[in-house]
């Protein structure tokens, strides 16, 4: 496109006459994002840093998988492979998937979906993000310094007493942004209490707002636990004392049973927000209301109540007494029961109706089907026989790809393509967009169902060597990583492309309902020139005539 | 920008509750980040049972109690200032406030006198670690290692809110209001809490074993 | 006002009862004494000087929340710790020993 016609875009934004200037518009110098109070302003800066914690973490993975490719030790030795996939892991799980959703969605569009003009507390929005992007600088230190060797997981007493990795340096990363997944769940649970446009009940709520809602209490409950356990560890490490360590007293399973108590629920941390964008995005594109909306609201409480019960599902093999594994069994059971709920409502809600298939949909649909795989495999791993077979082999590696990538980071691209226009100001080019979207879809399935079978055949995780015999499905797996690779730097292109290139968005180009789609795009600084009446009820799609 | 200027007694109630609202959720992230450390303390009471009675032994009785009480008389000062400030006596709720800081720097000044006898006593956890008497040396410095990040980290705890404390006291004297108060009442809230979880403390690490 | 005084004079009252019981024999006694002080202190505080007893609902049930989470954690956690059978291989010492010191420092 033409410089010209570039003006002629931007000014034709600005020429608009009886609209405020937009919010992206609002202050043009570095200093003005870096200090903004605004949520919109301070969900573009996670966005910006997420994307590069991303690809720092795809980078140690594309690493492994190539490692992989051969059963021997080609392309980097037995401790160089355990830094990368402990870099991998804390950087995928902390600096990426925990904020993702919540902190970039959640922070842009919940304000907008219940008729606020921002969060409850903006200026701790921002320092929730100089807490990430500062914990991030702490864990890249670490990474640069040599990485840290225990796994993500910092098992003790490997961690707290025999590795000589920076070990303190990694924790106080992890630890400083667990303040900032703590100060996040604060505002957004204050904010859906308090800040609801008049005539919102809790029953007229966005499904997305609902699971921002019961991911912030996760975050609020149960990251301190993660910040104790691991100044305890930081503590052990430093003065040699024995809480985790057997030799002195101590017991790792304690540190074990703190670690999941936290990590389990994490994990719902990173579903549930994913879950509220399958919601927003289905109806928008099949033209029908959510099916069972009440039903799919408790279920979102249901599923974060339950997550609370089941850590110990995690520590079947690791000498955990047998009552509690049998009890833990059968709590992990139950929380399926939610999570089918939605998948079923989900299904039902597509059911006669009138499916468009663009990007968001795309993700949407790929993200139910490849969710429900995943936790179909967790049920797998619920039981115990089982469990003892496949436990820590490239089966659980598998189940959670499924879930976390699979599942979260395709609602994360969903969501991303679905409120595109509404946080730029531009539609994506959508031949593009489908496009990646089938190709992230074929790349996944590729690289992650060979590892189920691997998995089930015995090959540990964690290994940077394996029989021979194993070869043929680590080339499927890989090939598929190098698939899935292309299918996630497309979105990267075209997506910065269409900031400059794109034609500009109208204000509602999905025909979606939703308060967001009722202001303008992009949103004004104060996103409402009059506050709106929340007493619509939600998903306001017509229902078809028969 | 903060939330638009309130032009109503409604909205300057709506943010009063925002603010409550939103002290008491961090208050609940702190009972789980405080709560773990008891149970690690349960874990060690459990599995060394007459090695943690004979270290609790080891602690100062009479410094703990009296750190209890300067500091359950601290949060009365804290809830005095309050109701003072309410109802607009801001002088007087300044000296409560006064009273509080200086409360909080004893109970700090009293736990600093108990670690340096900790220290001469070879009660801190490391090389020189020896409790006198105990059979089992590793689960004493077990519970000393409790003891000792325990109080800390309540310390530390402490500290914050005596810096919040003094925050509170100079906006009392530069802008008495609304906002004012609101703040004052946050922190109040933060340093009750802080006093819950030394009013938990201090029977788990001074009072158990003492009957002989 | 007066209510906060009388508050604090319960809480002086009981921190008295917990110190001077705590040096009488009285056994499993003395831990449920402490434990059960502890916790109307705790009360006294939340409800009369975290001023609970007059707040909305919502406040008391954000803290009942947070409470009930800990407990969950002390119970199923507790639950492994006390139905585990420790066996120890014959040459292991019955007490751990702070001379086995494996860490990097000690080499």
């Amino acid at each position: 496109m033409s410089a010209h016609s570039d003006a002629a875009a931007v000014n034709a934004d600005r020429a608009a006459p009886a609209r405020a200037a937009s919010y992206l518009h609002d202050g043009y110098t570095l200093w003005s994002w870096l200090s903004s109070r605004d949520h919109k302003r301070i969900a573009i800066l996670y966005a910006v840093s997420i994307t590069a914690f991303f690809f720092i973490g795809a980078t140690a993975a594309a690493l492994m998988r190539l490692e992989l490719f051969t059963p021997g030790a080609d392309v980097v030795d037995a401790d160089t492979y355990n830094r990368l996939f402990t870099a991998h892991g804390v950087i995928m799980v902390w600096m990426f998937l925990i904020p993702s959703i919540p902190s970039v969605f959640g922070n842009f569009a919940l304000p907008l979906m219940i008729g606020a003009r921002d969060l409850a507390f903006p200026r701790l929005n921002l320092l929730s993000w100089y807490l990430y992007a500062g914990g991030g600088l702490f864990t890249i230190a670490a990474l640069l310094l040599g990485g840290v060797d225990t796994g993500w997981t910092f098992y003790t007493p490997y961690s707290s007493v025999f590795s000589n990795t920076h070990v303190i340096l990694t924790l106080a990363g992890v630890l400083i942004v667990g303040f900032s997944s703590i100060a996040t769940g604060v505002n957004f649970i204050v904010t859906v209490h308090t800040l609801r446009a008049p005539g919102m009940g809790w029953f007229k709520l966005p499904l997305f707002v609902w699971a921002i809602y019961a991911t912030s209490v996760i975050l609020v409950l149960a990251t301190p636990v993660l910040a104790i356990t691991l100044l305890l560890l930081a503590a052990e490490r430093v003065f040699h004392v024995g809480l985790f360590n057997p030799a002195l007293g101590g017991d790792p399973l304690l540190f074990q049973h703190l670690f999941w108590f936290y990590s389990h629920p994490a994990v719902y941390i990173m579903i549930l927000p994913a879950m509220g964008v399958a919601s927003e995005i289905i109806p928008c594109f099949a033209r029908k209301r959510v099916f069972g909306y009440r039903f799919m609201a408790f279920a979102i409480i249901g599923i974060a109540v339950i997550s609370f019960l089941v850590w110990g599902h995690h520590m079947f093999v690791s000498g955990q007494s047998a009552y509690a594994s049998m009890v833990f069994s059968l709590l992990s059971f139950m929380v399926a029961v939610p999570s089918a709920i939605k998948v079923f409502n989900w299904t039902a809600t597509l059911y006669k109706g009138s499916i468009s298939f663009t990007a968001p949909m795309l993700y949407a649909l790929g993200f139910v089907v490849l969710f429900l795989q995943g936790g179909l495999t967790g049920l797998f791993l619920a039981s115990l026989s089982v469990d003892v077979h496949v436990t820590d082999t490239y089966f659980v590696v598998a189940h959670f790809h499924y879930i976390m990538v699979g599942g979260a980071v395709m609602a994360y691209l969903g969501a991303a393509h679905y409120w595109w226009p509404k946080i730029t100001g531009r539609l994506y080019p959508e031949s593009w967009a489908r496009l990646a979207a089938l190709i992230i879809f074929a790349g996944f399935n590729l690289t992650f169902f060979p590892q189920y079978l691997l998995g089930y055949e015995g090959m540990p995780r964690r290994y940077h060597t394996y029989p021979p015999d194993f070869q043929v499905l680590n080339v499927l797996s890989s090939a598929g990583a190098a698939i899935l690779a292309v299918g996630y730097l497309l979105p990267l292109g075209y997506l910065l492309w269409s900031c400059l290139h794109g034609r500009p968005a109208p204000d509602n180009p999905w025909g979606a309902s939703g308060l967001e789609w009722k202001t303008a795009t992009p949103p004004p600084q104060h996103n409402f020139d009059r506050l709106p009446d929340g007493s619509d009820p939600p998903y306001d799609y017509p229902p078809l005539q028969e | 920008m903060d939330a638009a200027t309130p032009d109503s007694a409604q909205d300057i109630g709506r943010q009063a509750a925002r603010t409550r609202l939103g002290m008491w959720a961090f208050l609940g992230s702190e009972v789980m980040f405080f709560g773990p450390v008891f149970f690690a303390y349960l874990y060690g009471r459990f599995m060394w049972p007459q090695a943690f009675e004979a270290a609790s032994r080891g602690t100062d009785l009479l410094c703990g109690a009296v750190n209890t009480a300067v500091l359950l008389t601290s949060s009365l000062g804290v809830a005095v200032a309050h109701l003072l400030a309410d109802r607009g006596a801001y002088g007087r709720a300044r000296r409560a406030l006064d009273a509080v800081v200086l409360l909080g720097l004893a109970f700090l000044a009293i736990k600093g006198y108990e670690y340096v006898q900790d220290w001469r006593e070879q009660l801190v956890p490391g090389p020189h670690f020896h409790l006198q008497g105990a059979v089992n040396q590793a689960g004493a410095q077990l519970f000393y290692f409790v003891y000792f990040f325990a109080t800390a980290l309540h310390a530390l705890h402490l500290t914050a809110g005596i810096a919040l404390m003094l925050h509170c006291r100079r906006a009392l004297r530069r802008r008495p209001g609304r906002p004012t108060l609101r703040r004052l009442e946050a922190a109040g809230l933060y340093w009750h809490f802080v006093d819950i979880v030394w009013i938990f403390l201090f029977p788990a690490l001074y009072l158990a074993g003492r009957a002989l | 006002m007066k209510r906060l005084i009388e508050v604090w004079l319960g809480l002086m009252l009981l921190l008295a009862i917990s110190t001077f019981s705590a040096l009488l024999p009285l056994g499993i006694l003395n831990t449920i004494l402490n434990v059960a002080i502890a916790v109307a202190k705790s009360l006294l505080v939340l409800m009369y000087f975290m001023q609970l007893r007059r707040s909305i609902a919502l406040l008391r049930l954000v803290a009942m929340v947070s409470l009930l989470t800990l407990t969950l954690f002390f119970v199923l956690a507790g639950a492994d710790f006390i139905t585990r059978t420790i066996e120890r291989a014959p040459w292991q010492a019955a007490q751990p020993s702070v001379a086995e010191d494996y860490s990097p420092a000690a080499r």
